[in-house]
């Protein structure tokens, strides 16, 4: 695929740029909310739309911004829809709303969506930042899907709360707290590293 | 155009345009969560207060402090008691439902509303198992807590959750200060027969 191509701005953000396995942004959400997957999942819902919309919003209004104040005004932007998302989950989703507690709002400093804003929407045009957002979200989401489910299954037991491993199996506790985070992604971006260096040999 | 004529107006705008939009959204989702919020706290009192159909609510201004109270009757009968109670938790605010005898002698149970506690570890409050320790206890005494054991039994102790201690300590101070509190109040006491 050729850079600047619509196909290659939306999925270079799945693997070979992947906001979490290459770039390593958006680790707070991404080591913090992980215990579940349900729960990573409904983070990199809501994550993607803020994401798309502000990528949206930028990319329009690029033009209009002076640069000296555009970190404030996407600053801006986002909390915005964050604020906005918070809302809707609150009176439409209550329960959703209440298993994620603050990290909604925390949206707001995760580095993926302003560094999206900074390094491509105030650059491109609407269809390519929408793209790129787009990609981004969905490999937000799959980072955080299979860093959520690992954790589950073995700290847990379950996966999406359904029983998986057999009776005789004792949950390593040690993986939903704070440490078991840091291992497991550890672990994971070891293999996607050994992953890609194996796939650019035969390139280069 | 002065460029710093420029900057100030399109921040400006920005501010004023999310500022907007936020109070319309605001405006109109504020009544559905305020719903959200009371059907939480009914569904709560109807599970913690077996029989009770009908919940009085009652306000209580102590010291500065603003009080929920709701009595649960059943055919005009004292039932049990619902104190909406709060404090800080670990990293914010917890806020509680604990259900008492109509004599505010013993817990039926609490219920947790509101609580932004450490997810796998502190928000483990909430869960079925945790909050059923609470059931019966004493709240003429302190409630105590022991570490990795369960309690003696007749103790009126809790076993903290590990690795959340301080969660679980504030919960219990959350219960243990404002049940001491509002107990001897005028306004409770004129409410407890009937």
């Amino acid at each position: 695929m050729k850079k600047g191509t619509p196909a290659f701005e939306f999925a270079k953000g799945l693997w070979n740029d992947n906001p979490v396995l290459v770039q390593l942004l958006g680790m707070c959400p991404t080591l913090a909310v992980t215990t579940t997957v349900v729960n990573g999942l409904a983070m990199a819902l809501a994550t993607s739309f803020v994401l798309i919309m502000s990528s949206l919003m930028v990319s329009t209004f690029r033009k209009w911004i002076p640069g000296s104040v555009r970190i404030a005004s996407y600053i801006v932007i986002i909390a915005s829809f964050v604020t906005l998302a918070d809302r809707f989950l609150a009176a439409y989703f209550y329960d959703i709303s209440k298993a994620l507690g603050p990290f909604i709002p925390l949206i707001i400093v995760n580095c993926i969506i302003l560094g999206r804003q900074e390094a491509f929407s105030s650059k491109n045009t609407v269809k390519m930042s929408l793209l790129d957002a787009m990609g981004m979200s969905l490999g937000f989401l799959i980072a955080l899907v299979l860093l959520s489910s690992f954790r589950e299954i073995l700290g847990y037991g379950t996966w999406f709360g359904i029983k998986l491993m057999p009776a005789f199996f004792k949950p390593w506790v040690i993986m939903i707290m704070p440490p078991g985070a840091f291992f497991m992604l550890g672990i994971i971006l070891g293999v996607s590293g050994v992953i890609k260096n194996r796939a650019n040999k035969g390139v280069v | 155009m002065n460029e710093s004529l420029r900057m100030v107006i399109v921040l400006s705008l920005i501010a004023v345009i999310s500022g907007g939009s936020l109070a319309v959204v605001d405006n109109f989702t504020k009544p559905k969560i305020e719903v959200n919020k009371v059907r939480a706290i009914k569904t709560g009192l109807k599970q913690l207060i077996p029989g009770a159909a009908d919940f009085q609510k009652i306000e209580i201004q102590e010291k500065g402090d603003k009080f929920v109270v709701y009595r649960g009757l059943k055919d005009q009968q004292l039932m049990g008691w619902g104190f909406i109670l709060s404090g800080s938790g670990f990293q914010d605010k917890i806020s509680i439902i604990a259900a008492t005898d109509p004599a505010i002698s013993k817990l039926l149970g609490i219920e947790v509303l509101e609580q932004k506690e450490t997810p796998g570890l502190g928000d483990n409050i909430k869960k079925e198992d945790f909050r059923a320790q609470f059931k019966g206890l004493s709240v003429l005494k302190v409630i105590g807590f022991v570490k990795n054991k369960k309690p003696m039994p007749g103790s009126n102790m809790i076993q903290a959750i590990s690795a959340a201690t301080i969660s679980t300590k504030k919960l219990l101070s959350i219960i243990n200060d404002n049940l001491k509190r509002l107990r001897g109040h005028q306004k409770i006491k004129q409410n407890r027969v009937k």
